[in-house]
């Protein structure tokens, strides 16, 4: 060992917790800085060391070293040592000829450090040097300091800052070859098992693209004393190598091309084709390359037995081949993983052929010089939001869609496949028989009885086909109908929602109010406020009693889906149920129901719609003197139902149109209204993944006339 | 002595005689209630004030909803704090708080509270006296305050030249604040920048 003296870090502690600590939230997440770290200062080669590290003892030890561009004294006391210079914000590139564009955080890879172990020896040095540059840091004294001066005794003389910790500082000697930085890491905070270090090769794994060539490679190897998978094991990103499916797309700058996928609907292929770049010069978003990988059930299962703590996590952007940083901070928990591409959003809007970023890994390489406006937001969560950036982000989400639809055609055509094979089984029994039959009337009596048993055979093969083939018709009527109901129950779930956001406002009403006597009462400044606060608790009470009747009708109507012929049940509803208060009301009623439309769902909830609309427009004419109207209408709009239910009563004057299907909003108060009619109808049509709307008046200048749409669903 | 700061709350349920206004209107003199979104942004867009503090409803039934409300308000500032005050948890609001809604990005919003969760109105409060204290000591309102002071014929002169070489007024300044764009997030950023390095050279006798 050289000399000895004693450096200070030149930072105060709202630095020190302002840009460090609080940033790294695991040792998962301080690793993957510390390698940053090194990308960052040109290394080609990381070592990650773990030293008796399975359980916590005294020689457990952590080393990270690089052969990177290492730190000089002057570096090392400047820059190391110093906060809030942040000398990688200032040049973006490193040094060349590498001119990697940074990744590490705005300087705090130093404190990464402190998550893994509190006891610290760096060792750099430049190339050229024969020095090496020893730092000895305990994070315990700052740690110690930290938590004095949050007691904030301002009068005490022993104060100290952490500019007064001295650090002890050496020198050795090295091979003036060598170069690069080593940090020891002592007093390891946690133990790592196995699965931790698997885990933290999976992630840092993701540091770089798998389908990037690099000019300087960068290779992260993981070694441990006590797990023998990982003795100087390369990082490698092979997850892509359980995908049952691989697409590829690329650009070509001479010919002006970007090739994009295009699902072709008369073949079934997925086909790459050339469209125009969108040139980043004309606030394009400039050219991409993009791979995607899906895995199915099978592809999963083997991806996760031969990664042990892997995930399959979605689609990830890389600039020249490294992680952009949006993706780049490892988050523990997998729900708390943002959806920056809205990729996971989307399923909402089609549950069945969407697929999910649990499903998919994806590599989308751009580059500094050729997407110069796709740039990280500087609060490292997402990216700038311009043109360029929503343009890369449709085009992802374009790629993705073309992939669905042939996975969806794929679904399909292995199941026409199944249904002709067994019908073709089928056919060539028969035609076995026959050829029997045939070869029976020429056989010998020996021969005719052996044929016999083999005729029966073939007769009893032939039965368990045709058998199998009616299940398979039966279990595909099966699983559309348990698609039906599997969206029914998705609307539930918005339902419930809904239903809570009722009961929550009513209550919260109610708490508002006795808050406001438990506060304020009987001071005589409030005392007119004091009547109308026992009159909003009334008021709140019935709605929740209301809402209450409501969702009773859920658990008494029988859950059951059948099937639903729609002209059939409204001429059963306007005909037979409702006749005789039309009469008596003096209502005149119409259906026209052009097309036929025949639907699974549940019949109360079916009919919920038509009576509460029934109920409403009979309200509205009690106020029409002269004749009095119903239509009901119903035709195909392609691939829509369309029904439009109209009634010539007083209206409802536009500004209220968009609140009338809000819950309790009641125009017919009078009348026992409760503003619950409309809310339940719109309710149901969501159920059945239809809109409602209020449309002009069919019985113009007066009248209401509501139109229902309802899809139709393919037997896809 | 009650504060300034103008709060406008845009929520459907809440009313003017209800505890929540009543105790606002208590520590503040300028509290305002609109029960209705389109009108909200109406309100807003007239009456927009940097010391403004919005407690925004999310769902007003069908129609035009808080989150419209959050977007007008951010056309005109970004320095308005907003909390959102829902009966339902808003992931999007909660998005909101990490700059992460996809379509949306950088609809920050101050805090939100569950309306009927227990001593909603005090988390309401408490969370409107925060955003106070944060107003009060944000480095771009005080510039923006400081613009708003001077005079006319200054406003208009160049300011500040960019190290791209782009020349700012002072209203040019003011405008690029409220739109919270580069150049303001560089110029929040240099300053504390700078801040922090005044702190760490400062050397102790």
């Amino acid at each position: 060992m050289g000399k000895t003296k004693n450096l200070k870090f030149n930072f105060d502690i709202s630095s020190y917790r302002l840009l460090g600590r609080e940033l790294i939230t695991d040792r998962i997440t301080a690793l993957f800085e510390i390698v940053k770290n090194s990308y960052d200062a040109n290394a080609e080669n990381v070592f990650v060391e773990f030293h008796d590290v399975n359980t916590r003892k005294d020689i457990s030890k952590i080393i990270i070293s690089d052969d990177g561009i290492g730190m000089s004294y002057s570096d090392l006391q400047n820059k190391w040592m110093v906060i809030g210079t942040m000398s990688k914000r200032e040049t973006r590139m490193s040094p060349s000829p590498y001119n990697r564009k940074l990744v590490g955080k705005k300087g705090i890879g130093r404190f990464a450090v402190d998550k893994l172990g509190s006891h610290v020896i760096l060792k750099t040095t430049v190339k050229g040097s024969k020095v090496l540059h020893c730092l000895k840091t305990d994070w315990r004294d700052y740690e110690e300091l930290e938590n004095q001066q949050l007691q904030l005794k301002f009068d005490d003389d022993s104060f100290q800052y952490f500019t007064d910790i001295e650090n002890e500082y050496w020198e050795e000697e090295v091979p003036p070859i060598k170069q690069g930085t080593r940090i020891e890491i002592y007093n390891v905070t946690d133990p790592w098992s196995e699965l931790d270090v698997k885990k933290a090769t999976s992630e840092l794994s993701k540091l770089i693209s798998p389908i990037q060539t690099f000019q300087y490679p960068f290779n992260i190897y993981i070694s441990s004393n006590e797990y023998d998978d990982f003795q100087d094991r390369l990082v490698e990103n092979n997850s892509i190598g359980f995908a049952s499916l691989d697409t590829e797309i690329s650009f070509d700058l001479k010919k002006g091309t970007q090739q994009v996928l295009h699902f072709d609907e008369n073949t079934g292929n997925l086909n790459i084709i050339d469209v125009p770049i969108s040139d980043s010069n004309n606030g394009g978003m400039g050219p991409i390359k993009m791979r995607l990988f899906y895995f199915n059930q099978n592809d999963k299962r083997r991806f996760k037995r031969s990664y042990a703590g892997a995930i399959i996590d979605g689609v990830k952007i890389y600039r020249d081949g490294l992680i952009t940083t949006p993706f780049a901070e490892h988050a523990i928990e997998r729900d708390k993983e943002r959806d920056i591409l809205g990729i996971d959003k989307r399923r909402y809007s089609g549950f069945f052929d969407k697929i999910s970023s649990r499903d998919l890994l994806g590599f989308v390489e751009i580059s500094d010089s050729l997407n110069p406006m796709i740039i990280e937001a500087t609060n490292r969560q997402n990216f700038v939001d311009n043109d360029e950036y929503r343009e890369l982000r449709n085009f992802i989400i374009n790629q993705i869609e073309e992939l669905e639809k042939r996975l969806s055609a794929q679904k399909r055509e292995e199941r026409e496949q199944t249904k002709s094979n067994l019908r073709i089984a089928r056919n060539d029994l028969k035609e076995t028989s026959t050829i029997i039959k045939a070869i029976k009337n020429i056989a010998t009596p020996e021969v005719k009885s052996e044929l016999g048993l083999v005729e029966r055979n073939v007769r009893e093969i032939e039965v368990q086909i045709k058998r199998g083939i009616n299940e398979f018709n039966e279990l595909e009527k099966e699983q559309n109908k348990q698609r039906d109901l599997f969206l029914s129950l998705m609307s539930l779930q918005e339902y419930a929602a809904e239903i809570s956001h009722v009961v929550r406002t009513a209550v919260a009403n109610i708490a508002d109010s006795a808050k406001f006597f438990n506060v304020y009462f009987p001071n005589p400044k409030y005392s007119e406020q004091y009547l109308l606060h026992a009159s909003h608790i009334e008021a709140e009470m019935n709605k929740l009693a209301l809402a209450i009747d409501f969702m009773l009708s859920y658990a008494k109507s029988n859950i059951g889906f059948k099937e639903i012929d729609l002209g059939a049940t409204l001429g059963n509803l306007f005909n037979k149920t409702y006749r005789d208060r039309f009469i008596k009301a003096d209502i005149h009623y119409t259906i026209e129901i052009r097309d036929s439309f025949v639907f699974t769902h549940n019949v109360k909830f079916f009919e919920d719609i038509f009576e509460n609309l029934i109920s409403n427009s009979m309200k509205a004419l009690k106020a029409v003197k002269g004749p009095k109207h119903i239509k009901c209408s119903g035709s195909l709009k392609g691939d829509m139902y369309e029904i439009l239910f109209s009634d010539n009563g007083p209206g409802i004057p536009e500004k209220l149109r968009r609140k009338v299907f809000n819950i309790y909003f009641t125009t017919t108060e009078e009348d026992g209204g409760a503003g619950m009619g409309l809310y339940i109808v719109q309710t149901r049509i969501k159920a059945m993944k239809g809109t409602v709307s209020i449309i002009d008046s069919e019985f113009k200048p007066s009248g209401t006339t509501l139109k229902i749409c309802l899809p139709i669903k393919s037997d896809e | 002595m009650k504060s300034n700061i103008d709060i406008v709350v845009i929520h459907d349920n809440v009313k003017r005689e209800s505890y929540l206004i009543t105790e606002l209107q208590e520590q503040y003199n300028n509290v305002k209630l609109i029960d209705d979104a389109d009108d909200g942004i109406e309100y807003i867009s007239h009456n927009f004030s940097h010391k403004t503090i919005v407690v925004l409803d999310m769902d007003f039934g069908n129609g035009t909803n808080g989150f419209d409300v959050l977007k007008a308000i951010r056309q005109y500032s970004f320095l308005i704090e907003v909390i959102i005050l829902s009966a339902n948890e808003p992931s999007d609001a909660r998005n909101a708080l990490t700059n992460n809604i996809p379509e949306l990005p950088g609809l920050r919003v101050f805090d939100y509270v569950i309306r009927g969760n227990p001593n909603w109105q005090e988390k309401v409060i408490e969370k409107v006296n925060k955003a106070e204290i944060n107003i009060n000591g944000s480095i771009m309102n005080a510039i923006d305050s400081w613009i708003e002071i001077q005079s006319k014929d200054r406003r208009k002169k160049p300011f500040v030249i960019t190290n791209d070489g782009v020349q700012y007024s002072l209203d040019q300044l003011k405008k690029a604040i409220q739109q919270n764009d580069d150049t303001s997030r560089k110029l929040e950023e240099k300053i504390l920048m700078m801040a922090i390095k005044l702190m760490s050279k400062t050397p102790k006798e």
